[in-house]
């Protein structure tokens, strides 16, 4: 085994690259059950020292991660070290829109009108993403690709819908079954398109016109 | 084939002689030619547990040489299928057995003809303890969900790590090894184990390499005994994955055993727990975890690694 000093802050937890604030927040609630000073998992097993230095990683790690701004510079730090690869920490969620201009910066709690301010513009612009506008029929993968075209992680519609996170990954997948009834998936879908501010009417129904035939 | 499982725990009280005598049981009850080695050589008692509170021969017969073969030391017990090797007339210095006469002892357990032979393996962590879990990679440590338990039970498996080390080589050059890992780190940290195989890989690398091939045949279970209901479910599981991840030792988890007073009760009567009370939670884990180890052996077995699990001897 690597020493823990010489492990990265996601081999300290167990998490993945890209795993989301909720599994770093359930893997640190883990860790501290294993590793804390009353812990019945460790007890007598490491010299005082020793937890110490773990409890004082622990905490360094969290707390670099959890705050989207420190983890992003982590991040960027371990690429150019060359610990991770891009490719994985980008590939899925966490590309987040750039605003093109930042009126409020001051200011807090603009976030989501930032967002949809440059999701409009990002959707003018990608010529793709016109075409996948045109489509007759929509599947899940169809809205998986526009989502990532625009860099929006999911779990940032889910807070904006309120809807649990893998009954959308249903929807992006396909797998309706597993949703509780239609009439769920058309409002889930519609609250899904209305995050990106379009018209959910048209696209409710090309995607529902597949299920139907 | 032959499976070996020592079974102890460091802790006295933890639990290690009713396991045995119930795993015994539900062994010979499926029809597994099943033997009980009382190796508790100084406080046995796995006699009583399965009321035969004045055993006619023992173990002691074996290493006094009243008798020629550890066969004859055998008794049957009410039990199909099920035999015992008790310790109950040894002699009082019994415990301080000494080297040769152990290993006397151990090279005879393995030539006997049975499927499984369980042992008991009393409390603490002296050369008389660990050395019976030299003779099987398959040892069972028993320990209860409290930090003394634990504490011991941790001990326990660090002891046997250093003792199996301890025994590839030649005293000289472990005393050498010991002295350089106790410069690189103090002896109570984590990493003074873990340390000492890639010391000797550097010095001798062939030796190196036999070590850790012996340390990864290595396959301990874990069993948490007087589980209540307000203990983790998961402790057990957690403690694994600690000795995986800084002993370096392949340890499963086989299951908890659920807290019951009916347990004292069969004791007190002296019979066995799991056909007096077959159906309590207590009874289903045990036969639960007993399947769950059936199947781990049996896929070891399978595997086929042709390790022979008494190659020092």
């Amino acid at each position: 085994m690597k020493p823990l000093e010489k492990q990265n802050y996601y081999e300290i937890l167990e998490i993945s690259p890209n795993a989301t604030q909720f599994e770093i927040r359930s893997a640190y609630k883990t860790a501290l059950y294993i590793y804390d000073n009353g812990s019945p998992v460790s007890y007598s097993f490491f010299s005082k020292d020793e937890r110490k230095n773990i409890l004082v990683l622990l905490e360094e790690a969290f707390l670099t991660l959890i705050n989207d701004q420190t983890r992003s510079e982590y991040n960027r730090k371990l690429v150019e070290e060359g610990v991770l690869d891009e490719e994985t920490l980008y590939g899925d969620d966490y590309k987040k829109p750039i605003p093109i201009i930042d009126l409020k910066r001051s200011k807090v709690s603009t976030s989501r009108k930032t967002t949809s301010g440059s999701i409009e513009s990002g959707r003018e612009s990608h010529h793709i993403m016109s075409k996948l506008l045109a489509l007759d029929v929509i599947t899940g993968s169809d809205l998986r690709k526009m989502r990532m075209l625009l860099g929006v992680p999911l779990e940032h519609i889910a807070e904006y819908t309120k809807v649990r996170i893998n009954l959308l990954r249903c929807i992006e997948e396909d797998r309706f079954e597993e949703l509780p009834s239609m009439f769920h998936l058309k409002s889930f879908l519609r609250s899904y398109i209305d995050y990106f501010k379009l018209d959910p009417g048209p696209f409710v129904d090309r995607y529902m016109k597949r299920i139907i035939d | 084939m032959q499976h070996i499982w020592p079974i102890g725990g460091g802790k006295g009280g933890s639990g290690k002689s009713f396991l045995v005598s119930n795993l015994g049981v539900w062994l010979a009850m499926q029809g597994k030619k099943t033997l009980m080695v009382d190796v508790d050589l100084g406080a046995a008692n796995l006699h009583t547990l399965v009321n035969i509170p004045y055993p006619e021969k023992c173990l002691s017969d074996f290493i006094n040489k009243k008798v020629d073969t550890l066969d004859e030391t055998i008794i049957e017990t009410s039990t199909d299928n099920l035999y015992l090797i008790s310790g109950a007339n040894n002699n009082l210095d019994a415990s301080n057995l000494v080297y040769s006469q152990k290993i006397r002892v151990l090279r005879a357990i393995t030539k006997l003809p049975y499927e499984y032979i369980l042992l008991d393996v009393g409390a603490g962590t002296s050369f008389n303890t660990i050395d019976f879990y030299m003779i099987s990679d398959y040892g069972v440590f028993v320990s209860t969900p409290e930090p003394t338990s634990i504490e011991n039970v941790y001990r326990l498996i660090r002891s046997v790590y250093f003792r199996k080390i301890r025994q590839m080589l030649n005293q000289q050059d472990f005393k050498s090894i010991i002295e350089q890992a106790g410069v690189l780190c103090k002896e109570s940290s984590i990493d003074y184990l873990s340390a000492i195989p890639f010391l000797i890989k550097d010095r001798e690398p062939e030796t190196g390499k036999i070590i850790e091939l012996m340390l990864q045949n290595i396959q301990y279970r874990l069993v948490l005994n007087q589980h209540r209901k307000r203990d983790n479910p998961n402790l057990g599981f957690l403690m694994c994955k600690m000795v995986k991840k800084y002993l370096g030792i392949k340890m499963e988890f086989v299951g908890n055993i659920h807290f019951d007073e009916r347990i004292h009760d069969a004791v007190r009567k002296k019979v066995s727990f799991i056909s007096r009370y077959p159906y309590t939670q207590a009874a289903s884990d045990i036969r639960e975890l007993c399947n769950k180890m059936l199947l781990i052996s049996s896929q070891d077995s399978i595997a086929g690694d042709e390790h022979v699990q008494v190659h020092h001897l």
